[in-house]
């Protein structure tokens, strides 16, 4: 009996037994999930049809036969595969996501800023944004930025054009369109020796920060200022200039313009420049705003967590409320604000699966599309997840490399 | 000393218990699988005696498509699907108000089906190939012959698709829909940007605020939403060309023949008593008194004081009774809720055989 009070009263028994249990669990819930994987397969491949075998892939070289609109660099057509079709939606879905993130960003920074204002104004407009913004579901302000803002832009056919002028030269025209199918704005166009630019151009750069790196430890050495910025730079575009020229123009400005076709010429559409499309810019802004409440949360605890200390330091020193926040309060939040700021990195991206309710043909619309029209729902909804999964590690670790630069030596 | 070897053993009995749990785990599985499995197609259980157990029939639908499945202010359904749901549970059950509707979506219907959440899908669905051998589906009969169209606004010059190069074309999501405009397309060396959307009334905005230049789905799609457009019918126009065949019909799970043959055959049965002039309205007079041996061999009776012929239906040769008493013919199922749409029977593909359409029924003999 003693033995056996004893037995329960010892810390490690306990522990052996409670982690006993937890792994016993597990392995029961494992299980189950195998038992129902098994069952899953008998739905979708009785055993009395002859049917390929559990979770293969193959299906995916067929021809998709939908088009994948949206598209920044490529579109794919309705001949491509059904591979083509989901890495086609995957690219959209990470050129969206990383929009979001450096305009989400930016406006929480501001905002975030904004709230701890001495301006009664600003402090209290930020705060109205945070509390009205986080608090709406991110899908109903998809909505009302798409029917109610979006699309009561004019139609192509009456498309805004921004003009360039200056001083009366009117040096641009029709620089800018805007039309309920989106912006066209004047892009960059590669040539043939685009590639060769890039390289001398590339090359450049890694010398420029050579440069600098030199200068700077010069700098410390003797002292005195030895332009540490100003020199690399020249270099960097002088190099630039003279090969841009010498390679006879590797690349060229082209601005847009609007083509009609059809019956009559009824249809319009932008081309040449970059398009981007209504429902893009819709997403980006809708998202952007809602994770940009979270985020300006996230700016104005780390700076409140610095002690007061810090910006009366820099006040005593006679520094401008700029150079407080630059030099002083942002470097230190910045070591508190990077890990929850991967969260709602994170969040973004998987937010981005409702873009399809506004027509944004993104990774979830390509393969619910392929799903519903050849089966293969398991196959699909497995691609879908580790499609997901690699997007969120890639920020996940990009944003633990930052925190652990960060945490050594600060900004 | 003691104490490290008795944590020793007890670590070692803690492994053992769990290796043991493990193989009784692993013994246990085959059971637990085959039970669960019993809901399945895969062991065989027979869907009708589910449904017989459970006493009502559970029908996808879609619900929110006037004329064809659409929810009433009193919690009913109205429509062609749900008529036909109700078809089947007469039947089945000689009860038509036996039958739960459950909503699908134009993405779930499979998966739905799939794992028996119904017993039978009417989703106004397309009959194709690879639904029907890569989804795994047996489509019983096509009630409803629909073709995928092009609806524009009536100011716009369009007449045919060659009139619409580049156009910007508003897409339902998750339907045959898309590959047929893309082929379409394709195949007249047009090009045209796809804007799919998830809900027909976000769709209706895009579409209202001039974001696209044509909105394509199946014609009878077409005419529903055409006649509740905001601006009136009349601001919009459907363009002759018909783009697909859409065989529309009821669809089970592969492997079970026995149900498929009683939704198969009511389907047919309704084609059949409209052929032979058995409608809600005399079915009774003909269950008493039939006119012809065809409608006797129908109704499960006997012709001229004859015997009743059981032509092995598991629900017994009396089927179709409850199902012209409480739900009516083709024609009437029709006329009750897709004439209502605007779209004209005579002269379609949903006129009988013997009208020059392709509503035909094999006997029943």
């Amino acid at each position: 009996m003693n033995t056996l009070t004893n037995f329960w009263y010892r810390s490690a028994y306990r522990r052996a037994i409670v982690q006993g249990t937890a792994v016993l669990i597990v392995v029961f819930i494992g299980l189950g999930l195998v038992g129902q994987l098994s069952n899953l397969e008998n739905v979708q491949a009785p055993k009395f049809t002859s049917s390929p075998p559990f979770l293969t892939f193959e299906f995916l070289n067929a021809r998709a036969g939908i088009a994948l609109s949206h598209g920044l660099i490529f579109d794919i057509d309705s001949n491509d595969s059904r591979m083509d079709a989901i890495l086609n939606g995957a690219w959209n879905t990470i050129r969206l996501a990383s929009v979001l993130i450096g305009f989400a960003s930016i406006m929480g920074l501001l905002v975030g800023i904004g709230r701890l204002s001495d301006f009664y104004l600003i402090r209290k407009a930020c705060t109205l944004y945070v509390e009205i913004l986080r608090n709406i579901p991110a899908l109903l302000q998809i909505y009302i930025w798409y029917v109610v803002i979006w699309l009561t832009a004019p139609a192509i056919s009456n498309a805004i054009a921004i003009d360039i002028n200056f001083f009366g030269l009117e040096i641009l025209q029709n620089f800018i369109f805007i039309s309920n199918k989106g912006f066209a704005i004047p892009w960059l166009i590669g040539q043939e020796n685009l590639g060769t630019w890039l390289f001398v151009a590339g090359l450049a750069g890694i010398g420029a920060v050579l440069l600098r790196r030199y200068l700077q430890k010069r700098q410390d050495a003797l002292g005195g200022n030895q332009r540490t910025n100003r020199y690399p730079i020249f270099i960097f575009l002088a190099i630039s200039v003279i090969a841009y020229i010498l390679l006879d123009s590797p690349f060229t400005g082209q601005t847009p313009g609007i083509i009609e076709s059809g019956a009559g010429g009824a249809i319009q559409n932008y081309k040449g420049g970059m398009v981007i499309t209504g429902e893009f810019l819709t997403i980006v802004v809708a998202l952007g705003f809602y994770t940009a409440s979270f985020i300006s949360e996230i700016v104005r605890g780390s700076i409140l967590s610095l002690p007061a200390g810090q910006a009366e330091a820099g006040k005593a020193l006679g520094l401008s409320a700029y150079q407080r926040l630059t030099l002083i309060i942002l470097p230190q939040a910045l070591r508190t604000m990077i890990p929850p700021l991967g969260n709602q990195y994170i969040n973004m991206t998987k937010n981005t699966s409702i873009a399809v309710a506004i027509g944004f043909s993104d990774v979830v619309f390509a393969t619910r599309t392929i799903s519903n029209n050849a089966g293969h729902s398991l196959e699909i909804f497995t691609a879908l997840l580790v499609i997901y999964l690699a997007m969120a590690l890639f920020i996940s670790s990009v944003m633990n490399g930052l925190n652990w630069y960060v945490q050594r030596s600060g900004i | 000393m003691s104490m490290s070897w008795l944590r020793r053993g007890f670590l070692l009995s803690m492994l053992a218990l769990a290796s043991v749990a493990l193989i009784a785990c692993s013994s246990d599985d085959e059971e637990t699988t085959s039970v669960s499995t019993a809901d399945s197609a895969a062991s065989g259980e027979s869907t009708l005696a589910k449904v017989q157990d459970r006493g009502i029939l559970k029908c996808g639908i879609s619900g929110s498509l006037p004329g064809f499945s659409q929810l009433e202010a009193d919690g009913s359904y109205t429509g062609f699907d749900a008529d036909y749901c109700r078809a089947v549970a007469a039947a089945v059950f000689g009860d038509a108000t036996k039958v739960e509707f459950v909503e699908t979506t134009g993405a779930n219907r499979f998966e739905t089906l799939a794992s028996g959440e119904v017993d039978v899908l009417i989703r106004n669905t397309t009959w194709t190939l690879s639904r029907d051998s890569d989804l795994k589906q047996s489509f019983a009969a096509p009630t409803f012959y629909d073709g995928q169209g092009m609806m524009v606004k009536s100011s716009s010059p369009f007449q045919t698709l060659e009139d619409m190069d580049g156009a910007t074309i508003c897409v339902n999501q998750g339907t045959t829909t898309e590959l047929n405009l893309a082929s379409q397309f394709l195949e007249r060396g047009l090009t045209y940007t796809a804007l799919t959307f998830e809900t027909t009334d976000l769709l209706q905005e895009a579409f209202l605020a001039g974001r696209c230049d044509g909105w394509t789905t199946d014609k009878s799609g077409l005419a529903s939403r055409r006649g509740v457009y905001p601006e009136g019918p009349d601001a919009l126009r459907i363009l002759a060309v018909t783009m697909s065949k859409e065989p529309l019909g009821p669809l089970t799970r592969h492997g079970d023949d026995e149900w498929f043959d009683i939704v198969a055959w009511v389907t047919f049965g309704t084609f059949q008593a409209e052929e032979l002039g058995v409608s809600s309205a005399n079915v009774d007079a003909q269950i008493a008194n039939p006119d012809s041996v065809a409608v006797a061999l129908m109704l499960g009776v006997g012709y001229d004081g004859g015997d009743v012929t059981d032509m092995g239906l598991a629900v017994g040769p009396q089927f179709m009774q409850a199902v012209l008493q409480q739900v009516g013919n083709y024609g009437e199922i029709y006329e009750k809720n897709i004439t209502p749409l605007g779209l004209e029977r005579e002269g379609s593909l949903n006129a009988l055989w013997i009208n020059g359409g392709l509503i035909y029924s094999p006997p029943i003999r």
